[in-house]
């Protein structure tokens, strides 16, 4: 990580890049703690909604939806120093195409059939089996992913 | 339901806002222009009609479709106010009829105020007028005060004034209507919905008879119902098709807060539960807070019996979960407050807070009693509460145990028979797929070889598989793991044996066909059987399979979780392209495969041991909530009362061990 150039910069009356920075590290640990406790109270919500909680069922899908806001506002910030998940600057479409390309690239070709691989070598067969199948509708997200980068050009 | 005995008259019809727009978005007022929102038009006079009952005015309503697309719904109630209206002097019928929000039931409603109705449903709180201003013809006789008076509409304009037309010396309101062909083009009215509709209004208010006459075809067709019994002859009718677990449903009625409750439940062997719930007479189907105060009650006083009579473990904490007390459950509860809140227009679902606490106080005393006063009832009842709860670990230990011992390639035998022994029990009825004819001729079809071939059918189950070759083969073998399931396809094959797939009690080069459905994706490692397979196959034989498998990478993760949720020993979620793989993997060869639909009625699917209550709910919501990429590629189809079909994508194949 650079070093934090922050105050000299703006002694010079610069703004600082945020690139490099601890403040650049917390927004991206912010943005995958609130884009998972977003899907994680969604997935709560469905539970509460059967075990017959409407009312809990509710404020956790209110919750889910206000962190969903919370991430976009930290990609907001984070659009220029570069996406969390493969560090490259986003905003444009043309541009978060891209990005997404290498981010199924990374976990359809690579990523998850390792995770099977290890599930298989550990004994989890239906782990392994879950794995791929996530892998082959990545593969399908590529593709769908590739023709849009097409089309937007 | 009673209410202190008030007036009716024309002061009583609040004016709050005009009819505009009602013709131009029909669908934001009854929901759509299609059949459900020209049925949409009886419920509001049915209701109407039904209120009137509700504070103690009427005893009757009937409806009758007529030949000519018109409808008409009458009843013995005080017939709507025709004295002139305070705001605007016109005969306040006229201004119930042409204005939106305009009723009896939207006057004041404090306590010991005057309004006309203390408690009524109303659906959309659109009324009458919006039925008016959607028919092409509408016509009214009110019934009151000594006379009869009649008026009449086309498309909301008055084309016949009020007038008092005879004497009278009943009293009600008669309405007859035709749901306007330009606005609902081409419907024609669903008889059996409507049906279900009327006589679920008859069971919620005993003592009132509800006639449905359909006149449309040659002969007219009256049926009248009248249950004395009430939300318990309600729930006997519902449990009529299924095995009670005990004799009577459990009536409870009582009243808390304000709030009447009227609710009967009967547990029965099913394993899904159904529960109709209802706010002052209107259907809620996602159920709410009403529906929770059940669901506590239900919860906290078998959990409070099965720890007094010493059946949880103390040591373990044990506790029967909510969902596992709802096994088989079925009940009806009705329940009449004050000013109910809802979350949404279509009153789905209920948010009145209080009502949670007055249903649970009504209901945990008075089970609590009856449980006592019912001993032999009261312990089958937690009994298969507690079987739920310990079921539900065992189907997720049992995973588990397969997936441990998966490591050294060992799988229990013992997980597979505990788990198809149960199911033994209604096998055929268990699923549509079992007796699928599509599937059972295609495999059949699949057959080249001699008449006199010596066939096998592993993991047989009931033996429907093989039988489907008979006439086409010689003699069939069945293999199987479970007894129960042996002693089934004994009536069908020539002779079963029981044995399991990984290592099959055959010599080598035994059979000239062997055939298979349904099972690879339930092993850890279904690359042994098939090589089995392979190995008992007389060289030349001939391998058919057949096997459930999503339509491709858009659906498998979803389709993944659905089949795991149901069924805890699924390992494998094997695609099209990997049964082909499979069958090369261990030899064969001119491998040829067949695609083929049939439609599985998901709810009876997830009807069994295996699979929990909670994951029953949640492969429904999966389908519910389905991503628009698995939509585009997996059809299925939502009935009205949220059960599923789905179009299972079956692969029928074919290989054979080459010749030596």
């Amino acid at each position: 990580m650079a070093s934090p150039p922050s105050h000299r910069d703006a002694a010079k009356g610069r703004l600082p890049t945020l690139k490099g920075t601890l403040t650049h590290s917390h927004l991206r640990d912010a943005f995958a703690l609130d884009a998972r406790a977003a899907s994680l109270y969604g997935y709560f919500a469905r539970i509460a909604e059967i075990e017959g909680y409407p009312e809990v069922a509710t404020t956790l899908r209110e919750l889910a939806e206000q962190k969903s806001m919370f991430a976009d506002g930290h990609l907001d910030f984070l659009k220029k120093a570069g996406e969390p998940l493969t560090g490259r600057s986003i905003g444009e479409t043309t541009r978060n195409l891209e990005a997404a390309v290498l981010i199924e690239e990374q976990d359809a070709v690579d990523r998850l059939p390792a995770h099977a691989r290890t599930a298989h070598a550990e004994g989890f067969p239906d782990i392994a089996s879950w794995f791929e199948s996530v892998a082959l509708a990545r593969h399908h997200h590529l593709a769908r992913l590739r023709a849009a980068k097409e089309d937007a050009r | 339901m009673t209410t202190p005995s008030t007036g009716y008259s024309a002061a009583d019809i609040t004016v709050l806002t005009g009819l505009e727009a009602v013709r131009q978005r029909p669908a934001m007022y009854v929901g759509s222009t299609g059949p459900a929102g020209a049925l949409h038009l009886i419920y509001e006079l049915v209701q109407n009609s039904v209120d009137e009952a509700m504070a103690g005015h009427c005893s009757r309503i009937s409806v009758t479709l007529h030949g000519d697309g018109r409808v008409t719904v009458d009843d013995d109630g005080r017939g709507i106010p025709v004295g002139p209206h305070p705001s605007d002097g016109r005969p306040a019928v006229e201004v119930v009829l042409t204005t939106l929000h305009a009723g009896g039931k939207f006057g004041p409603q404090a306590p010991g105020g005057s309004a006309a109705y203390g408690i009524a449903g109303g659906l959309h709180g659109v009324g009458i007028s919006c039925v008016n201003a959607l028919s092409d013809h509408f016509e009214v006789e009110v019934r009151r005060d000594g006379g009869t008076w009649k008026l009449a509409y086309l498309r909301g304009e008055q084309t016949v004034p009020t007038r008092r037309v005879a004497d009278a010396t009943t009293t009600g309101t008669t309405v007859r209507f035709r749901p306007d062909p330009e606005i609902f083009e081409g419907v024609t009215l669903d008889v059996r919905t409507l049906r279900r509709r009327l006589q679920e209004q008859a069971f919620l208010h005993p003592g009132l008879t509800v006639e449905l006459t359909d006149a449309r075809g040659t002969g007219s067709h009256t049926e009248t119902f009248r249950y004395d019994g009430g939300v318990a002859g309600f729930v006997e009718h519902l449990v009529a098709e299924r095995t009670p677990l005990h004799p009577q449903p459990i009536a409870i009625s009582g009243e808390a807060n304000g709030h009447v409750v009227d609710v009967a439940f009967q547990w029965t062997t099913a394993y899904a539960e159904e529960t109709l719930a209802y706010v002052n007479a209107i259907f809620t189907s996602q159920g709410g807070s009403h529906v929770e105060g059940l669901r506590a009650a239900l919860t906290r006083v078998i959990n409070q019996r099965a720890r007094t009579e010493g059946l949880l473990h103390d040591d373990a904490d044990e506790q029967i979960a909510g969902y596992d007390v709802r096994e088989g459950l079925v009940a009806v509860l009705s329940l009449k407050m004050r000013e109910p809140e809802y979350e949404g227009q279509t009153k789905s679902t209920l948010t009145s807070h209080s009502a949670t606490a007055a249903v649970e106080q009504v209901i945990e005393q008075a089970l609590s009693t009856w449980m006592d006063a019912h001993e032999t009832a009261a312990t089958a009842i937690v009994g298969k509460a507690l079987e739920a709860s310990r079921a539900r670990a065992a189907a997720r230990r049992a995973s588990e145990r397969a997936r441990y011992q998966s490591i050294d390639q060992v799988v229990s035998k013992e997980v597979y028979k505990q788990q198809f022994g149960i199911r033994s029990k209604n096998w055929h009825q268990s699923a549509a797929w079992i007796t699928d004819d599509t599937i059972l001729s295609t495999q059949a079809d699949m057959w080249d070889g001699p008449d006199d071939a010596k066939v096998l059918d592993v993991c047989c189950g009931s033996g429907v598989v093989g039988n489907a070759f008979r006439g086409k083969v010689g003699h069939i073998t069945g293999l199987d793991l479970t007894p129960e399931m042996i002693a089934m396809a004994e009536t069908r094959l020539d002779i079963v044996q029981q044995g399991d797939v990984y290592e099959m009690p055959f010599e080598d080069d035994q059979f000239d066909l062997v055939c298979n459905r349904e099972v690879l994706h339930l092993l850890p490692r279904p690359d042994i059987p098939v090589r089995q397979i392979f190995r008992v196959l007389k060289p030349g034989g001939t391998f058919i399979v057949s096997q459930l498998v999503p339509y491709g990478p858009e659906d498998a993760p979803w389709f993944f979780r659905i089949v795991k949720k149901k069924q805890p020993l699924f390992f494998n979620n094997l695609m099209a392209e990997d049964m082909v793989k499979l069958l090369e993997d261990a030899g064969f060869v001119d491998i040829e495969m067949q695609d083929i639909v049939c439609w599985e009625d998901i709810d009876v699917w997830i009807d069994t041991w295996e699979t929990p209550n909670l994951h029953r709910h949640e492969i429904r919501q999966l389908y519910y909530d389905a991503p628009a990429e698995v939509r585009r590629v997996h059809p299925f189809e939502i009935r009205p009362d949220g059960s599923i079909l789905d179009q299972w994508r079956w692969v029928v194949l074919r290989g054979r061990k080459p010749s030596a």
